[in-house]
């Protein structure tokens, strides 16, 4: 190994002293520095949200280790022997001489540090689209501390009642929450027919109703077209379709983009981020670049990708701090996007590649189902999970798994993403052998339901039909027969009120003639989550009609009108 | 060469339109004009171009991604490739890049755009034979 090997990282947020830790870990002498811009370090900054929403009020919990120290230069220093160079930007890579030219934003004071190994982790910044009156007072992003600080004085000062969020998605649902939490009134705007894009367009709008069943509002298929001003601050939005809402707080949320400046000025290899190979090694062996600012690979597709995801930050962080001491032992092998947000009550998680995502790429022969279930059984307060999975149809592939609802997302989205590293089938997962005790799940948890269920669709043994197929149908004024299998109860409680024949599945077999005369006749059975609407299906097939389909994921997956109370 | 493409560059600096106009034409390309978001629509739908070289910032600061919006939802110019060619990012706070929702383009130039790398842009979008992109410019697919 190289004597006292120096190691530059720029970058103090989340990739960067990930790898100056790990580096330091591997190689207890190496001269190890982190230039930072930003006045902190190792900001928690996916907690922004919570910290506007009062989920916790000690800023300085965002900025420390479990044990309640501030991760600050004298931490670094001490208990890593890392030194950090706050407020301090990397201008330019002098790549012949292995420099880095810095100046102090404070001092204005300019140096140039000499690297072995550089790593480069200078993240991404919020798209700010030139919007007319963007700069208006009032207008932010949720990106910075500095941002997090505004929104949270926002939140305590209680002046403010309105608020935009510019863009649905993660980080524009979880600002909404967050904002909602903070006493305002909160409107979403959308540009895309739907929020949460890594959804398919059923599932998200289940999330968008979540949202609109509270005070804050969705708006989709539109978009901002003005900030309007009153003396230099906002006062309201204009949107596409001529609408305008007051507000004097805007929150633009429509994405980050890699911050490369640096990397192309210095010649490396960049696409739509920093371009790295599997050790995180960029066009130049000596430099490796990891977090929000480089381009990923695609476990399951072969793209490259933007995936600005915390965890991946930290993941790539690792692999680069072991390789710039070690040389290029580690592997970081991409990602399949995994991710997951909280809405309110509600959770909405995905892992691979969605339908929609899936069939955009040219994947043809795929299958997919959506199922709905709970979380746990009924007795332990179990709470609606709506999950789909997609697979190929030829090998049985697991290619993307999604599930939303009120119940534990997480570790459901979590298996699938095991699933999917390990390559593993739909027929490996409706075996699959999870933990079971009813705190904790049902005896068959939903992701294996999901499964089992594909499975029969695979095979054939279900014929099934999506909620968003059966509303196109009833649109169009297609001649449907509806067969709702639950009971009368349930029925008075909610229904879909679209012409449909309650017949409870317990009754079904003695009332077989009051269904149509025609066998050829299309029939769509559902139920509450389509359990008894398959098992109604079986039913009728054995007796000889022969257009029988089940809706899938019922009416808990139905994202559209229903109607409520006694008919 | 088959029958000579139509390009329309959409700029609202008369600089910027005349010498574009000049290197696209010398280099066998026939170029029409629009200084603004609107002018571009209308243009485009009458004159149906092979591809649209379009700037930001014109009317309103936004003019130009407003437009290529509007192109993306018509039915009659959604396919014609488009080429951004802008200075938005070096006016604070903006920063905008290829986007499916806010920016929906082909490729996405700096200015000030190097000839050499705008032709091979434009050769690039109209399936023309290119060579390789030289490099120090910002491009991304869509």
């Amino acid at each position: 190994m190289d004597s006292a090997h120096r190691i530059l990282i720029i970058g103090g947020s989340a990739a960067g002293p990930k790898a100056a830790a790990k580096a330091r870990r591997m190689d207890q002498h190496a001269e190890i520095t982190i230039v930072q811009k930003a006045p902190d370090l190792s900001m928690a900054s996916c907690g922004y949200p919570y910290y506007v929403g009062g989920f916790f009020d000690d800023r300085r919990k965002l900025i420390c280790t479990p044990t309640g120290v501030v991760r600050d230069p004298t931490f670094f220093m001490n208990a890593k022997g890392i030194t950090a160079l706050t407020a301090t930007e990397a201008v330019s890579i002098d790549r012949g001489a292995r420099t880095v030219a810095c100046r102090n934003l404070i001092t204005g004071e300019r140096r140039t540090l000499a690297y072995d190994k550089l790593v480069i982790a200078t993240g991404a910044t919020p798209v700010v689209p030139p919007i007319p009156g963007i700069d208006l007072d009032g207008v932010t992003t949720l990106h910075s501390m500095r941002d997090a600080d505004f929104l949270r004085r926002i939140r305590d000062e209680a002046t403010v009642k309105n608020a935009v969020v510019v863009g649905g998605g993660l980080i524009g649902m979880e600002t909404c929450e967050a904002l909602e939490l903070a006493g305002l009134k909160v409107t979403v705007v959308e540009m895309m027919p739907q929020v949460l894009l890594f959804l398919d367009p059923e599932l998200a709008k289940l999330v968008e109703n979540h949202v609109n069943s509270r005070t804050a509002k969705v708006i989709t298929s539109n978009a901002v077209t003005e900030f309007v001003g009153k003396d230099g601050k906002l006062a309201g939005v204009r949107l596409k379709d001529g609408t305008e809402l007051a507000t004097e707080l805007a929150v633009v949320a429509v994405g980050v983009r890699p911050n490369v400046r640096l990397a192309q000025e210095a010649g490396l290899e960049v696409g739509r981020g920093i371009k790295v190979n599997d050790h995180m090694q960029t066009s130049d062996p000596d430099i490796y670049a990891v977090g929000d600012c480089v381009v990923v690979h695609h476990r399951i597709t072969g793209e490259s990708v933007l995936a600005p995801l915390g965890d991946l930050a930290n993941l790539q962080g690792r692999v680069a701090g072991q390789n710039a001491v070690l040389g290029n032992r580690a592997i970081f092998p991409g990602t399949i996007l995994t991710c997951v947000c909280k809405v309110f009550d509600y959770t909405a998680g995905a892992t691979g590649l969605s339908e929609t995502a899936a069939r955009r790429l040219g994947y043809e022969e795929i299958v997919a189902v959506v199922v709905a279930g709970l979380d746990k059984p009924p007795f332990m307060g179990g709470k609606p999970l709506i999950t789909k999975m997609v697979a190929d149809a030829a090998t049985g592939r697991v290619l993307g798994f999604q599930c939303v609802g009120t119940g534990d997302v997480s570790k459901r989205v979590g298996y699938a993403a095991m699933a999917i590293h390990g390559q593993l089938t739909v027929s490996d997962l409706v075996n699959a052998d999870l933990p079971y005790a009813p705190p904790f799940s049902p005896a068959l948890d939903p992701l294996i339901v999901t499964a089992h269920v594909l499975e029969n669709k695979m095979f054939g043994r279900m014929k099934g039909i999506s909620c968003t197929e059966v509303k196109a149908k009833l649109d169009a004024g297609e001649d449907l027969f509806l067969l709702d299998a639950r009971g009368p109860d349930e029925f008075q409680e909610m229904r879909l009120d679209a012409g449909e024949t309650l017949i409870p599945l317990g009754a079904l077999r003695r009332r077989l003639a009051e269904l149509p005369q025609d066998k050829a006749k299309e029939i769509i059975c559902y139920c509450k989550i389509s359990l008894r609407g398959y098992e109604a299906a079986g039913l009728l097939e054995a007796h000889g009609w022969t257009n029988v389909k089940v809706m899938e994921g019922g009416l808990l997956a139905w994202p559209f009108r229903k109607v409520t109370g006694t008919r | 060469m088959t029958a000579r493409k139509n390009i329309l560059v959409v700029d609202d600096d008369p600089d910027f339109v005349e010498i574009n106009k000049t290197i696209l034409e010398t280099s066998g390309y026939q170029v029409a004009v629009a200084h603004d978001g609107q002018e571009c629509l209308a243009r485009a739908r009458t004159d149906k171009p092979d591809l649209i070289i379009l700037d930001i910032m014109m009317k309103t600061v936004g003019d130009g991604m407003f437009a290529a919006q509007a192109l993306r939802q018509d039915q009659a110019t959604k396919a014609i490739p488009i080429i951004v060619v802008t200075g938005v990012n070096q006016v604070p706070p903006f920063n905008i890049g290829p986007d499916d929702g806010w920016l929906p383009v082909d490729a996405f130039i700096e200015k000030p755009a190097v000839p050499q790398v705008l032709l091979e842009h434009v050769r690039r979008a109209l399936g023309q034979a290119t060579t390789r992109i030289e490099r120090g410019t910002q491009s991304g697919a869509r």
